[in-house]
């Protein structure tokens, strides 16, 4: 029996509050400042505290940490209340934890103990997930040769010309990799940080703390070190997508959240026409379009961590992100319009909300590609 | 290179079925009436166009590719300066832009640059085309080269000749000898943004700049905020309201930079739009003259909306070139991009996608031009043009993002950039949720009369 299972309500809530305490007292004074970028040592810092209190989970037993047990609803619970809790105050940190803690999953599933070291994850293929190709391989259809092309070139082991992107910070050791081959099908490896060639690239949309980086394999892999394959590493290809997911979202969701509230607070402070501005139907709005965005999506987030949910099957969870990042997107977008000039300004925060959810929209499969797969998947599947 | 023949869902150009094929086959003068040669949007719109704005747009776009892009996304990420200091290269093309003539082309020589054949088209027309062709190429440097025509405006709009000649024909000449000479508009006060917009709005404030008499002149006190180029500026055209009274006294001063009390306090770091400046101007018991009166007293909130009746339709051909970037970058990625050995552009829900960014930037595009097609265009058309085209702007970029994909956060992809350029186009020249109720408020007398003449009103 798993140990999460055996956590009570109220503990439960007492280890989230914690961390809530943590993020409040430790992370958010950090990243006080939104036209300032944290410093690599000081969001290292935070992440030590969360190791510290076992948010982050670097032994070989699952415990209470993040995605350290997916496949139980109290393990989605705890998961998706961290990553709220952090990127309430960070979305950069949050999706750090985030790489860290998939990662870990696939050291726990691999049996590989590196407590020193610093593994992350990369889930996308070159340009993106593989479109119509991984319907039909993810569906248990038969490949077309066009198919097999797709799936090859797209989660092909990176080369020169066709690196990945991994955003990070700088200080990671491992990283693991999939690959797709009509041959072997999913195949994972744990690639030394050595064996790879590794370019930072200038700063994107958002997630300021983390540098983008360029990355593709530099030697042979078959010097590398752990790898998964067969049924293994096509069902853990499958959880880690759930998961990314389900992450993405739970980021996104608490920095609109964030972003609703603000406004809220803004329509009740600044005065336009002789009035508080919350008092015109144009701000209200504004601010419900915010906070509605951030509650649906806390919704169906919450569906799936009650105690008798089942493992959220990965179309349903496009589905669901699909629409709640374009929702969340446009509700972080009305949260900083409430403020007018002054959202536009680095110094307020709203325009780092507004960049980083869209940022975050664009990560795991952008809501066009989450929606062209899952309508293919729903008309394969009815046919 | 792979020369293919058609695009996978369509028959070949030389297939008997292919429209282009078909049509060959017609008489020459129904050809000419189908108009069916094959041709870019742009160069078909292009066309379309009186022949001196034909010139006009191809000029501003070549322009525009010429210096403005290449520079985008290095002047984009260069660090933040204090107020009042430019980046070389931005100067640099200041001064360039100043000497081809493209910082006074609203009015004709000696008191501009435009050319007399351009003349006689509209003014909003001609800044529109300009201003989509910069927009397409960097938001940040077109706002740099643009922003200070709306300083002009109000001066223009006064109707006062040698105001406008003491003011344009000096500064016209020193932009031509390479020394950019800019104007500023300062209307937007730290607790006024849409309040200076809005008629309704104005009835309540409390103005933040005031003026005051005194020696044959005026003495101005308060705080200008976000203020495009505030910081750069020769002279600022300054909106105060006379002591003790509210905004319907606003008066528009021409303050002269250096003028002692008047100084750029800081400058924002901004989302966006970062090479162009958004200055805290501060004036501190500044004295100017009689002279420096812009169309009279209490003429303020008239020139005001007069201007912003002139300025949102050049802001919604500011949507409608950023939405073009957002076009051609995603049709070049999806020409240029394979997975699996087929391109991007093969596949049937790249072409929906890429078929609706075009129609909904070609629909924004024919909304400002028919908007800017006459000498007075009306508040209520400027601002719908000015909601509906930076809204489409937004729209087509996320479209563009998302088939993009994940490489769309990458600053090298342009699309972020674009993101955050297109965004002040919503906030600026008044939010888009004042400009909606900007188009009510157009429409009142009409509003009224079928109030009153509804059954039991």
């Amino acid at each position: 029996m798993d140990t999460v299972i055996e956590l009570e309500a109220d503990e439960a809530l007492a280890w989230t509050d914690a961390v809530a305490r943590f993020t409040d007292e430790v992370i958010a004074p950090l990243f006080a400042r939104p036209e300032c970028i944290t410093a690599p040592a000081d969001c290292r810092q935070a992440l030590d505290g969360l190791l510290a209190l076992g948010v982050l989970n670097e032994g070989p037993h699952a415990g209470l940490g993040l995605w350290d047990l997916p496949q139980s609803a109290l393990g989605r619970s705890l998961s998706l209340a961290y990553l709220q809790q952090v990127s309430s105050a960070s979305a950069a940190m949050a999706y750090q934890m985030h790489l860290q803690a998939m990662a870990r999953y696939l050291d726990r599933l691999a049996g590989v103990h590196d407590a020193q070291g610093l593994p992350l994850v990369l889930l996308q293929g070159h340009q993106g997930l593989g479109r119509e190709a991984l319907v039909h391989l993810l569906g248990g259809q038969a490949l077309t040769p066009d198919h097999v092309a797709m799936l090859s070139d797209n989660w092909c082991w990176p080369d020169a010309s066709r690196p990945r992107l991994l955003q990070a910070l700088p200080d990671w050791t491992a990283l693991w990799l999939c690959s797709w081959c009509a041959d072997t099908g999913w195949r994972w490896h744990r690639l030394a940080r050595q064996a790879l060639m590794c370019t930072a690239l200038a700063p994107g949309m958002g997630l300021d703390e983390l540098p983008i980086q360029s990355v593709y394999v530099l030697q042979d892999i078959s010097v590398a070190g752990a790898s998964l394959s067969g049924e293994a590493a096509a069902s853990a290809w499958s959880t880690l997508q759930a998961v990314h997911a389900m992450g993405l979202m739970a980021i996104t969701q608490a920095q609109v959240h964030r972003a609703g509230l603000r406004a809220l607070e803004q329509a009740h402070l600044r005065r336009q026409g002789g009035e508080l501005i919350a008092r015109h139907a144009a701000v209200q709005q504004l601010v419900s379009l915010a906070l509605s965005a951030a509650s649906e999506a806390e919704r169906d987030l919450h569906a799936m961590t009650r105690i008798d949910a089942p493992w959220p099957a990965l179309r349903e969870l496009w589905r669901m992100r699909a629409r709640h990042q374009v929702r969340l997107s446009a509700g972080a977008s009305a949260a900083l319009q409430v403020f007018g000039g002054m959202g536009y300004m680095k110094d307020t925060g709203m325009e780092k909300l507004l960049r980083q959810t869209h940022h975050l929209r664009l990560l795991g499969g952008s809501p066009a590609e989450l929606a062209h797969c899952v309508a293919c998947w729903d008309t394969l599947e009815s046919a | 290179m792979n020369h293919s023949t058609h695009i996978e869902g369509h028959v070949a150009l030389p297939h008997p079925l292919s429209s282009r094929s078909a049509m060959a086959g017609l008489p020459a003068i129904t050809r000419q009436l189908l108009a069916y040669a094959p041709q870019s949007i742009w160069d078909l719109e292009t066309a379309r166009l009186p022949r001196p704005l034909q010139a006009l747009r191809r000029q501003a776009r070549a322009f525009a590719q010429q210096h403005l892009q290449p520079q985008a996304l290095t002047v984009d990420a260069l660090p933040h300066l204090p107020a009042g200091e430019v980046h070389p290269q931005a100067q640099a093309l200041l001064a360039l832009a100043g000497r081809q003539g493209w910082l006074y082309d609203i009015l004709p020589p000696p008191l501009g640059s435009g050319a007399w054949s351009q003349t006689p088209y509209p003014l909003a027309w001609r800044a529109c085309l300009k201003v989509e062709e910069f927009s397409r190429a960097c938001g940040g440097l077109m706002l740099l080269l643009c922003a200070h025509q709306l300083g002009m405006a109000p001066i223009l709009l006064s109707g006062d000749l040698p105001l406008m000649w003491r003011s344009f024909v000096p500064a016209a000449r020193a932009t031509r000898q390479g020394r950019p000479h800019l104007f500023a508009f300062a209307i937007t006060e730290p607790g006024a943004g849409s309040d200076a917009e809005d008629g309704h709005g104005a009835a309540t404030t409390k103005p933040g700049v005031t003026a005051r008499r005194a020696r044959d002149g005026w003495v101005l006190s308060g705080d200008k905020v976000y203020i495009s180029g505030g910081d750069l500026a020769e002279q600022v055209t300054v909106f105060a309201a006379l002591e003790g009274e509210g905004l319907d006294s606003w008066t528009c001063f021409l303050v002269d930079k250096g003028t002692p009390g008047f100084r750029p306090v800081r400058t924002e770091l901004k989302m966006g739009m970062r090479a162009s400046s958004a200055a805290h101007l501060s004036f501190d018991q500044v004295w100017v003259s009689d002279k420096a009166v812009v169309g009279g007293l209490r003429q303020g909130w008239s020139l005001n909306r007069a201007t912003l009746n002139l300025s949102r339709l050049p802001v919604a051909a500011m949507g409608v070139g950023l939405a073009q970037a957002a076009v051609d970058i995603a049709i070049d990625h999806a020409c240029q991009t394979t997975l699996g050995g087929k391109r991007l552009i093969d596949f049937q829900d790249v072409q929906l996608t890429l078929a609706d960014m075009i129609a909904e930037t070609c629909a924004a595009r024919a909304l400002v031009w028919q908007g800017a097609r006459t000498w007075s265009p009306r508040q209520g058309v400027a601002s719908m043009a000015k909601f509906h085209c930076t809204d489409t702007a937004i729209r087509v970029i996320h479209q563009a993002m998302d088939l993009m994909g994940e490489r769309a956060i990458l600053h090298s992809a342009r699309l972020e950039k674009l993101y955050r350029d297109a965004r002040l186009t919503q906030i600026f020249e008044g939010t888009n949720q004042i400009n909606r109720l900007s188009v009510i408020e157009d429409l009142q007398e009409d509003l009224l009369a079928r109030m009153a003449s509804a059954p039991g009103y």
